[in-house]
């Protein structure tokens, strides 16, 4: 089985790209979606948070591939279903590839050859659609992610593995908890051979959630319910 | 300390949607903020003449009969009338009736940031009309409703944003009993809210 990965200038990307070299788990193909977008400045508690989830977050996704020696094939647009990368993508022989951006992809993309796999912050059917790990820690003082294979719906492909985490014990849930919790299903998937001699068929949810962007109240709500002290975060 | 201000209601939502999208964390002051600012919301409302809340959507929905000829299953239809349909059947009912086209219209709403006046039975908007504010204080209560009944945060999630739009065309209620409706509607938020903070321990002053 071949694997690749398709990375963008952004977290996720970091965390799934430093820890598949920390793991030592082989790519056969490194795709970079690169719109050179600049680079976000961290403060040092987001650093340190990182550092303790195993990445670092300061380390950009271009040097992190030249330190390490790794080829890749770049392109200027983050757009996954760019036609220039559908092209691309039909002459590659890759199996599988591990996609760490977002969106629907269409079906030019999805028929071009291999399967994408997307690594979801939520535990389908019940929590499907956008920033669900902040409903989960609301409900459950805990957060899911499903790895699945990606079709055309929303969160709706043949799940291949899903694993729990606890709430997080720092504020920093979009940058570090959010590109950790993937990240690690994302290991735990590639380490485990979880993808070798699966036939991943469609599962239809009849029943679950579709979440929509979480509003700021229910997110500060959230965020506040992963620390002890409540009213140490003033601004 | 810098004074943290709740602005999602600030500007005209209609005109200019919010999409939420990556919103700052602020600390618990700005769950204060939110607070004041819908108690200052609520100060600038007359009392309800009403004891129960219920009676004043009903008078609403009364004083606004089904306008359409268009029944469920009908080629198109008039989302006041949807509204008018899911809010009658959920208001007496210990689960949540219509789902299905509720969630519809609460993925219509939260793709587009708009209702429109009029969709298909694909729920495709057949007109450009979006600003009859009837329907989003329609679909916020039955957005509370279904909260109150399922403890279903999508169903908050959605009429907090609701009620954000709503505000910042307060000026635009100008019925009574809309104002009235729109009272209710920020009552019956914010002691879902406060109820929530006070399962999480956190206190709001």
């Amino acid at each position: 089985m071949r694997l690749g990965i398709i990375l963008t200038p952004d977290v996720r990307s970091k965390a799934y790209l430093q820890k598949i070299i920390f793991n030592k788990i082989n790519q056969d193909m490194i795709i970079f979606l690169n719109d050179k977008r600049v680079e976000k400045n961290y403060n040092i508690n987001e650093k340190d948070e990182a550092k303790k989830c195993g990445f670092d977050i300061s380390e950009a996704v271009n040097v992190t591939l030249t330190k390490h020696n790794l080829s890749f094939k770049e392109f200027n647009f983050v757009d996954i279903n760019h036609p220039e990368l559908t092209e691309y993508l039909k002459h590659t022989q890759i199996d599988f590839f591990v996609f760490s951006g977002g969106g629907v992809l269409k079906s030019e993309v999805l028929s071009s050859g291999p399967r994408f796999i997307h690594l979801h912050p939520g535990i389908t059917p019940q929590y499907r659609g956008s920033t669900c790990f902040y409903y989960s820690i609301i409900n459950e003082d805990r957060c899911g992610v499903t790895a699945f294979v990606m079709d055309e719906g929303l969160d709706t492909g043949p799940v291949i593995y899903q694993k729990i985490f606890d709430k997080p014990n720092h504020i920093y849930i979009d940058e570090v908890y959010d590109a950790h919790i993937r990240s690690e299903t994302l290991i735990d998937v590639l380490k485990n051979n979880r993808l070798e001699g699966k036939i991943f068929s469609k599962k239809t949810f009849e029943e679950g959630n579709t979440y929509f962007i979480i509003h700021p109240v229910l997110k500060h709500i959230a965020i506040l319910n992963c620390v002890k002290n409540k009213t140490e975060f003033c601004m | 300390m810098k004074k943290i201000e709740y602005d999602y209601s600030d500007r005209d939502l209609l005109t200019v949607p919010e999409k939420y999208q990556m919103t700052a964390f602020e600390g618990i002051e700005f769950l204060y903020s939110y607070k004041k600012s819908r108690e200052d919301v609520l100060k600038t409302i007359e009392t309800c003449q009403y004891e129960n809340w219920r009676d004043v959507v009903s008078e609403i929905l009364d004083s606004n009969k089904l306008v359409s000829k268009n029944k469920m299953g009908q080629e198109k239809f008039v989302t006041r009338d949807l509204l008018n349909i899911i809010y009658k059947e959920n208001v007496r009912t210990l689960e949540i009736q219509r789902r299905d086209l509720l969630d519809q219209i609460i993925k219509k709403f939260e793709i587009r940031k708009k209702i429109f006046v009029t969709y298909n039975n694909q729920f495709k908007e057949i007109t450009e009309e979006y600003s009859d504010l009837l329907n989003y204080l329609l679909l916020s209560i039955n957005c509370i409703l279904a909260y109150q009944k399922s403890h279903n945060l999508r169903y908050l999630n959605t009429s907090l944003k609701l009620n954000d739009l709503i505000i910042s065309q307060i000026k635009s209620l100008t019925e009574k009993n809309m104002m009235e409706l729109c009272k209710i509607l920020l009552q019956l938020e914010l002691e879902s809210i406060v109820e929530l903070c006070r399962k999480k321990g956190i206190e709001l002053q």
